[in-house]
C-alpha cells in the first residue's frame, strides 16, 4: 500500500477547502448544497492546519535534549501514573490551538504569551470555535456559523497560520 | 596649428584632420596637464579601429574636478539629458575602498574622457570610463594628486559609443584568482600550499586553480582555508556536539577571509601540526577513493559532480568541521576516517542516494540533493550526516536511512536550539 506523505495530504486538505470555497456562492447551488460546502470548507481548511501541526511535531521530535513531557506531547501521549506507581505514557489528544502554542513556545523566538497578543491567535480561537461547532454539534447549531463569510474566515485563518508556523519554526519553504 | 614641440605623433605618416587638430590645441591651451607643466610635449596616438585620436596625459586633482562632466552622453545632439555611465553605486565596497584609497593618494590611471565642448562648455572633460574613480578623486583625493587620463578627440556618436563600450568592458577576475593573490602576499610564504602539497590535495609543484572549474580539477585557495578553518572550529568547540545543529563556516572568497586569517597568524605551521595534517590526508583519501569509484561505476561515471563529490565546498567544509569535532573522541574519529575503506566497493560517499534525496514538506521541488548547493541548511545536514555516522551503532556505510536520519536529527535540533536562544 502506498502511503501518502502527510506534507502532500496538507495540500490536498487546502485544495479540497478551496473547491468547496469556491462553490459556496455560486448560482447552480442554494440551500443544503450551500450549507454543506460550508461545513466541507471548514472542516477541510481546519484539518490541513492539524496536519501541518502534525508535520512539524514530526520533525520536532527528533530533537535532542527534550523533556520527556516534551517528548511525549509530541507523540500526542501524556505521562500518567499507574496503580504500581509507575509512569506510563496514555494516549492524549490535544487541542490544536494548544499545540500551536507548545510548538512555537518551544521550537521557536516567538513566546506564546507574544502570540497571545496578534490578531492571527484571535482568529484562530474564533475558527477552531467554529470548527468545534460543527465537529461535536449540540443540540441546536447556529446558522450564523454556516456562511461563506465564515468559512472563508477559518480558510484564510488556516492558510495565514500555516505560513506563519512554517516561518517561525521549520523555516522551510512554505509548503503552500 | 600643432606645434611640432608641443605634441609628438605616434606616425608622421597618420594625417590629422582639421577639426581633430582644433580640439587638442584647445586641450592644451586650456587643461593643465602635468606634460605641460613639465614643459613636455603631448604624445598623439591613432586607433586605427575606431579612426580617432587620443592623447594619455596627466592632471592634478584640483584640475580633474574642475572641468569634469560624469552626465557624458553618447548622443548630445538628440540625447543630451541621457547619460551613458551606470549609477553610480555609493555602497560597493570597491567603491568603498576606492574613496580610502584616494583619501591615502593613491594615483588614479586610465580614466577615459572625450575632450567636448558642444554641450556644458564649461565642462568639457566628459567622463566615458571610470565614473567610480572619478568620483573617488573628487570626494578624497588630495588636490595636488597627479591621475593618469586618456583623451580622446573629436568624436562621432559611433566612435563614443565604442570607446564607451571597451572602456566599461572588464573581463570579471575570477574569485579564486583574487585568493591566490592575496595567499601569495602572505607570510610565510607556501605555507598553504605545502600543507596541501603534503597531504595530497596538490601534486608536487602544482599552485591552486584560479577558478573552481579548471581542466585538471585542481583545488582553490578558498577550498583549502575553508578546510582548514574548520578544522579549528570543529576542535575548539567544547558543548556536545551530539545535541546540536552545527553548521560548518565557508571561507569567503574574492581576497582574504578574516576566520582564516586568524589561524594563518596562530599557526606556525600547518605541516607541523599532526592533527591537522591527518585529517587532510584522510580527506584526501577519501575524495580519491570517491574520484575513482565515481569515474568507474558505469552509473556513476556520466556525471562528474559525482567523482567530484568530495572536493564540493559544503561537504569539505562539514567534513573538516567534523573531523575537529571529532578529536575528542578518538574510536569515532577512526570510523569516520575509515570510511573510504569501511564502503568497499562502493563510492564513500554514496554520490547517487545522496542526490536522490529530498526531505519532503521540507525541501523545495528544485531541490537537487544533499551535497549540491552551499548554504548554511546543507552544511548542517552534512555535518550531521558524518556526526551520526561515525557513532559505533551506525552502519558502515552512508545509506539512505543515516541520511533520513541525520536530517531530521539537524532540523529538530535547529528548532529547539532557536527555542533554547529565546527562552
Amino acid at each position: 500500500m502506498k502511503h501518502i506523505i502527510l506534507s502532500d495530504y496538507i495540500k490536498v486538505l487546502l485544495n479540497s477547502a478551496d473547491w468547496y470555497l469556491e462553490r459556496i456562492n455560486h448560482k447552480d447551488y442554494d440551500g443544503i448544497d450551500k450549507e454543506a460546502f460550508v461545513v466541507s470548507a471548514i472542516i477541510n481548511s481546519w484539518s490541513a492546519l492539524e496536519a501541518f501541526i502534525n508535520y512539524i511535531a514530526s520533525v520536532a521530535k527528533y530533537a535532542n535534549r527534550l523533556s520527556q513531557h516534551e517528548r511525549t506531547f509530541l507523540n500526542e501521549m501524556k505521562l500518567r501514573i499507574d496503580d504500581n506507581g509507575q509512569f506510563i505514557e496514555c494516549r492524549e489528544y490535544y487541542p490544536t490551538a494548544t499545540k500551536i502554542l507548545f510548538l512555537l513556545n518551544r521550537f521557536s523566538s516567538i513566546s506564546s504569551k507574544n502570540f497571545k497578543q496578534t490578531k492571527l491567535w484571535e482568529n484562530v480561537k474564533i475558527s477552531e470555535d467554529l470548527r468545534n461547532n460543527l465537529i461535536h454539534p449540540k443540540e441546536s447549531l447556529s446558522s450564523a456559523s454556516l456562511n461563506k463569510g465564515k468559512a472563508k474566515l477559518v480558510n484564510d485563518t488556516v492558510k495565514e497560520a500555516i505560513k506563519y508556523l512554517n516561518n517561525k519554526t521549520l523555516k522551510a519553504k512554505s509548503i503552500i | 596649428m600643432l606645434e611640432e614641440n608641443d605634441f609628438i605623433l605616434q606616425n608622421k605618416t597618420i594625417k590629422i584632420d582639421k577639426e581633430s587638430q582644433q580640439k587638442i590645441v584647445d586641450f592644451f591651451a586650456n587643461v593643465k596637464t602635468f606634460e605641460k607643466n613639465i614643459k613636455r610635449p603631448l604624445l598623439i596616438f591613432y586607433d586605427a579601429k575606431s579612426k580617432v585620436f587620443y592623447t594619455e596625459c596627466h592632471i592634478y586633482t584640483e584640475e580633474l574636478k574642475k572641468f569634469k562632466d560624469e552626465d557624458a552622453t553618447i548622443d548630445p545632439d538628440y540625447q543630451e539629458e541621457y547619460r551613458l555611465n551606470r549609477a553610480l553605486q555609493p555602497d560597493n565596497p570597491d567603491f568603498i575602498t576606492m574613496q580610502e584609497d584616494a583619501k591615502g593618494g593613491r594615483q588614479f590611471s586610465d580614466i577615459v574622457i572625450e575632450y567636448n565642448k558642444d554641450y556644458r562648455e564649461n565642462k568639457p572633460l566628459k567622463i566615458l570610463g571610470g565614473q567610480h574613480r572619478t568620483k573617488a578623486i573628487e570626494k578624497m583625493s588630495p588636490k595636488h594628486t597627479l591621475h593618469g587620463i586618456r583623451v580622446y578627440f573629436n568624436l562621432n556618436k559611433d566612435q563614443r559609443a565604442e570607446i564607451a563600450r571597451i572602456s566599461n568592458t572588464n573581463i570579471t577576475i575570477a574569485d579564486d584568482l583574487l585568493d591566490r593573490m592575496e595567499e601569495q602576499r602572505l607570510d610565510p610564504p607556501n605555507k598553504l600550499r605545502n600543507f596541501a602539497q603534503k597531504i595530497g590535495l596538490l601534486q608536487k609543484s602544482k599552485d591552486f586553480g584560479d577558478r573552481k572549474a579548471n581542466i585538471e580539477n585542481l583545488p582553490t585557495i578558498r577550498l583549502a582555508r575553508t578546510f582548514i578553518v574548520n578544522f579549528y572550529k570543529g576542535k575548539n568547540y567544547k558543548s556536545n556536539f551530539d545535541d546540536e545543529a552545527l553548521e560548518s563556516y565557508l571561507c569567503n572568497s574574492g581576497g582574504m577571509d578574516q576566520e582564516y586569517l586568524k589561524i594563518f597568524r596562530k599557526i606556525d605551521n600547518f605541516i607541523s601540526e599532526k592533527d591537522l595534517l591527518e585529517a587532510g590526508k584522510s580527506f584526501v583519501k577519501l575524495h580519491k577513493k570517491q574520484y575513482n569509484i565515481a569515474s568507474k561505476d558505469k552509473n556513476l561515471k556520466r556525471i562528474k559532480a559525482y567523482r567530484m563529490k568530495a572536493t564540493v565546498l559544503a561537504m569539505v567544509s562539514s567534513w573538516a568541521y567534523a573531523s575537529g569535532l571529532l578529536q575528542r573522541h578518538k574510536d569515532r574519529l577512526n570510523k569516520f576516517y575509515s570510511l573510504p575503506d569501511k564502503s568497499g566497493k562502493n563510492d564513500p560517499l554514496n554520490a547517487i542516494q545522496m542526490s536522490a534525496f529530498k526531505f519532503k514538506g521540507m525541501d523545495p521541488e528544485a531541490y537537487r540533493g544533499l551535497g549540491t548547493r552551499s548554504d548554511s541548511k546543507e552544511r548542517g545536514r552534512l555535518v550531521m550526516i558524518f556526526i551520526e555516522y561515525s557513532k559505533e551503532q551506525s552502519k558502515d556505510i552512508i545509506d539512505k536511512a543515516l541520511l533520513e536520519r541525520a536530517v531530521r536529527f539537524y532540523h529538530a535540533n535547529k528548532m529547539r536550539s532557536e527555542g533554547d536562544k529565546f527562552k
